[in-house]
């Protein structure tokens, strides 16, 4: 591990008096005259390196008519570029040994590529010809919006709660549609999608100063840097339309959504509350740590309620962003939310009591200090153990710059987390996981065949 | 800042640009081993594998009993499941949520799975927790108390757990599959039955702990920021005194593959895809053909790039994922390929996957095939090396499947071995189109008179259980 002295120097806070609550990802960082924001973090211990890309555009970016775009660009960015032909950017770096996927998010489009070090000039290559010369091709975008609908087929239509996850939960907890659409798409618009739809897209989203790029693992710097500034340095700032407006209305009182879904053998009830806070705010710390409390792992609240005690439920899922975005990708305006497969001679209305009352026993007493400990614990564990890939760190450096607007964040926030107190989490989840706030989905399982 | 400001400036001036019609000529990659391990035996039997490792300060465990699912008879299957689920259901001193709790206070997790040769417990935790991991470790398996009103949960959560995964067209095909495949053997049972799950009672869980748990057989891998000297007096504090019967045996060699292709439908009316999974008996890890074979399944449809997936889903659409991987039993390896297809694609899409079959066994793979298939798999060994949980499951599986002592060692040697004409001749050998096994989930009123083409037997329909 680093040397403390190193540590010292290099850290831009002030050190803490007591042990860093994990150990630090150093990092360095600079900007192209394009725009492109770069961070470099080295660790030589596998001979292994990610090179990683965030893309400032999500679900939330798209214009009403083209839902479903930045997913649909995602499966693009793979199929082809100036140099580089249709299929061989997998085909490619698995020459070299390596690995690549990308993800679309409700904020941001992430790339990622895993490489034997001595490889990552590749990865670096096809990226910056991807990003600076995509081929936007009529067949391409053909077969890729084939693909794409095969893909919600698959885990939406097809799939036990999968309408429920993706779809419906967040048309009706969200009132503005830049929230409220999936992003997987809707099939009408991805068939209407024009080349020119495509095109404009990428034009206005793949720009280097809408894209930060970070390398991590057994690297050297010096080379990095002049790596990628000789691969991306000569590609122009392309102008983007103003941002969407994504506010959000306040809650307009509880409501109750039913739903049904034929693939699903058992019913399900879901929840969200609206209103969700903003990152790096106390309250946004509180209920990503309740979120954990309440349904991760078998010492939770609501798995010790309801399927232990009551034995109501089967299995349960929830927490902050829940189940529009996972909690450390969370981004205001959102929500907390949770989802309980229950047996099927338990109603709905059994299990929104318990849910509802337990709740409201944590607004009015909050978390105990040993159970918040407990959390804490394991949430630091759990982010230790994001930390042991380059990939992991990488991904952290990101989502830190992006979301936190600074690198540095993904050093500092751990200890942000530990210093949730009971009284911050019971103030946080009175304030926001009011009945007001709350819409219910109670989905009937399907007739058993 | 500044400094580093000049080094960036500097790097930026030299920046000359670019030949981009070409990849950048790149070193050969480092050499990659599995990091060095330390091995000793427990007076009681017990095997213990130490990798220290200082890259986080975390501690991850394996813990395995030879035996798992192949070691319950057929009308309890679930049994294993049930069993190594109930572990961390309660011991002498502990309820499940105190267990879980315990867990947490260590910073990690604590688990138990039932495998077809094996039960494992997974542990992690802080690395200056790593004695608390132990202990929890040791009483869930030394004191498990198996509540009845735990196992009566554990049963009636089984039946709705078994009724969700029935919602499942994967699900359902791997049932039937693996009953087809390995017909009368323990290995063709993966998953209960109603029936099964209602034979389930705290005496048979009692009797089948006390069968699989004993130290003798057992393996305990620890990896993380631990000393030998830590490791040896953590792994004698917890499980010295433990006293116990012999190992349970392995299952039964499997029985020989079919000599003729049978397509197996399960129907699944109003599905809007076919699942399918096909296969056939190959070989083991140490067998010297294996990496042959390794290489010719890589090539056609290992990863992303590979044959089938490029093909099947890339250029013909018929589906979002379809792959090829060998899998192992102690007794038995097989070849198999999954995939779901759109319902009207079905008879194309599966006449595709077994040209592919003849296609791989009939030529040899390209240079260019070869060169990809080989650096893949030496490029994913490097990056499984990456995490604690990557190492601790090279270590189980190298002795859990009794492994050569430098299979992994030379791993990636073995992989860049191997030639075009040994992937051909492995695949003629080891990738059996005419003795497939193919079992198909979906709307049969659609799907039958297209799959019955694939076969000269009738089309066998088989039940949700697989029968």
């Amino acid at each position: 591990m680093k040397g403390l002295l190193l540590a010292g120097l290099l850290a831009a806070v002030p050190a803490a008096a007591s042990e860093p609550a994990a150990p630090r990802i150093d990092f360095s960082s600079f900007t192209l005259a394009n725009g492109l924001r770069v961070v470099l973090s080295r660790d030589a211990s596998v001979p292994v390196a990610a090179m990683t890309m965030i893309v400032d555009v999500g679900g939330r970016h798209e214009a009403p008519g083209l839902s479903g775009f930045a997913h649909l660009f995602e499966h693009l960015m793979f199929e082809g570029s100036k140099h580089v032909a249709r299929g061989d950017f997998d085909k490619l770096l698995e020459t070299y040994g390596g690995d690549n996927n990308a993800s679309t998010h409700e904020d941001f489009t992430f790339y990622y590529e895993q490489v034997p070090s001595n490889a990552l000039p590749v990865a670096v290559w096809l990226d910056a010809d991807r990003v600076g010369a995509l081929n936007v091709a009529p067949e391409s975008v053909k077969n890729q919006i084939e693909v794409v609908k095969e893909e919600k087929r698959m885990r939406v239509d097809n799939e036990p709660y999968g309408a429920m996850l993706y779809v419906d939960m967040a048309s009706h907890t969200f009132s503005n549609w830049q929230n409220s659409h999936p992003t997987i798409g809707s099939f009408a618009d991805l068939d209407a999608a024009s080349l020119k739809d495509v095109r404009a897209f990428f034009e206005a989203y793949y720009s280097p100063d809408n894209i930060i790029v970070a390398i991590v693992g057994d690297i050297d710097l010096d080379a990095t840097r002049a790596l990628v500034a000789s691969y991306f340095g000569s590609m122009p700032a392309k102008p983007r339309p103003k941002a969407a407006d994504t506010a959000e209305p306040a809650p307009a009182g509880e409501r109750t959504v039913k739903l049904a879904d034929e693939h699903a053998k058992l019913p399900a009830l879901g929840f969200t509350w609206k209103g969700g806070p903003e990152r790096g705010t106390d309250d946004y710390y509180a209920l990503l740590l309740l979120g954990k409390a309440l349904f991760s792992g078998k010492s939770a609240r609501l798995y010790q309620r309801l399927v232990k005690e009551s034995q109501a439920a089967v299995s349960l899922d929830g927490g902050l962003g829940f189940p529009i975005s996972d909690a450390d990708e969370y981004k205001a305006p959102g929500a907390f939310g949770g989802f309980v497969i229950h047996k099927r001679e338990k109603t709905a209305s059994e299990l929104k009591a318990l849910v509802a009352a337990e709740i409201a026993r944590i607004a009015k007493e909050g978390l105990s200090a040993s159970e918040l400990e407990r959390v804490k614990t394991k949430f630091r564990s759990d982010w230790l153990r994001g930390q042991e890939t380059s990939l992991g760190r990488a991904q952290r450096l990101l989502y830190a710059a992006l979301l936190d607007g600074d690198p540095e964040a993904a050093n500092r926030e751990l200890s942000r987390f530990m210093a949730v107190t009971p009284e911050m989490v019971r103030r946080a989840a009175a304030a926001r996981l009011t009945p007001a706030a709350a819409t219910w989905f109670e989905l009937a399982a399907g007739e058993d065949k | 800042m500044i400094a580093a400001l000049a080094v960036l400036s500097a790097a930026l001036a030299a920046a000359a640009p670019v030949d981009m019609s070409r990849p950048p000529e790149v070193a050969p990659m480092r050499a990659v081993k599995l990091p060095p391990r330390q091995e000793w035996r427990l007076r009681n039997g017990m095997a213990v594998v130490l990798v220290t490792d200082k890259r986080v300060p975390l501690v991850t465990a394996r813990l395995a009993f030879p035996g798992g699912e192949a070691a319950i008879p057929a009308e309890d299957a679930g049994l294993a499941e049930a069993l190594a689920e109930l572990l961390t259901d309660g011991t002498a001193k502990k309820s499940s949520k105190e267990i879980a709790e315990a867990a947490e206070l260590f910073g990690g997790s604590l688990s138990a799975g039932a495998e077809p040769d094996a039960i494992v417990l997974r542990a992690s935790a802080l690395a200056d927790k790593a004695d608390a991991m132990a202990s929890l470790l040791a009483e869930v398996v030394r004191s498990p108390s198996f509540p009845e009103a735990e196992v009566a949960l554990r049963k009636a959560n089984m039946k709705e757990e078994l009724a969700a995964a029935r919602a499942e067209s994967d699900f359902l095909a791997g049932v039937a599959f693996y009953r087809k495949m390995f017909a009368g053997h323990p290995y063709a049972v993966t998953a209960p039955t109603d029936a099964s799950i209602e034979r389930i009672d705290r005496a048979r869980v009692l009797a089948a702990y006390k069968r699989l748990f004993t130290p003798s057989g057992a393996l305990l891998v620890l990896v993380g920021d631990l000393s030998r000297r830590d490791a040896e007096a953590l792994a004698v504090r917890h499980f010295g005194t433990w006293q116990g019967g012999p190992a349970a045996a392995d299952a039964p060699p499997v029985p020989r593959g079919k000599a003729d292709r049978v397509v197996y439908l399960l129907d699944r009316p109003k599905s809007s895809q076919v699942s399918f999974i096909i296969g056939n008996p190959a070989v083991r890890e140490d067998n010297p053909a294996y990496f042959d074979l390794l290489i010719a399944n890589q090539v056609l449809g290992g990863s992303f790039s590979s044959r089938l997936m490029r093909d099947i889903r890339e250029t013909k659409g018929y589906t979002y994922g379809i792959s090829s991987r060998l899998e192992h039993r102690l007794t038995g390896s097989l070849f198999k390929i999954r995939t779901p297809v759109r319902t009207e694609v079905a008879e194309p899409a599966l006449a595709a996957i077994l040209g592919h079959l003849d296609r791989i066994r009939k030529d040899e793979p390209s240079a260019e095939e070869l060169k990809q298939a080989k650096a893949y798999l030496a490029g994913s060994f490097a990056r499984s090396l990456e995490t604690q949980n990557g190492v601790a499951e090279a270590v189980l599986k190298l002795r859990a499947r009794r492994l050569p002592d430098g299979w992994y060692d030379s791993y990636v040697e073995r992989v860049q071995a191997v030639t075009g004409a040994g992937a051909k001749r492995a695949a003629e050998v080891f990738i059996r189109p005419d003795e497939l096994t193919i079992v198909a989930v979906g709307d049969a009123s659609k799907a039958a008179s297209a799959l019955a083409k694939f076969t000269k037997k009738p089309v066998v329909t088989v039940d949700q259980d697989g029968n």
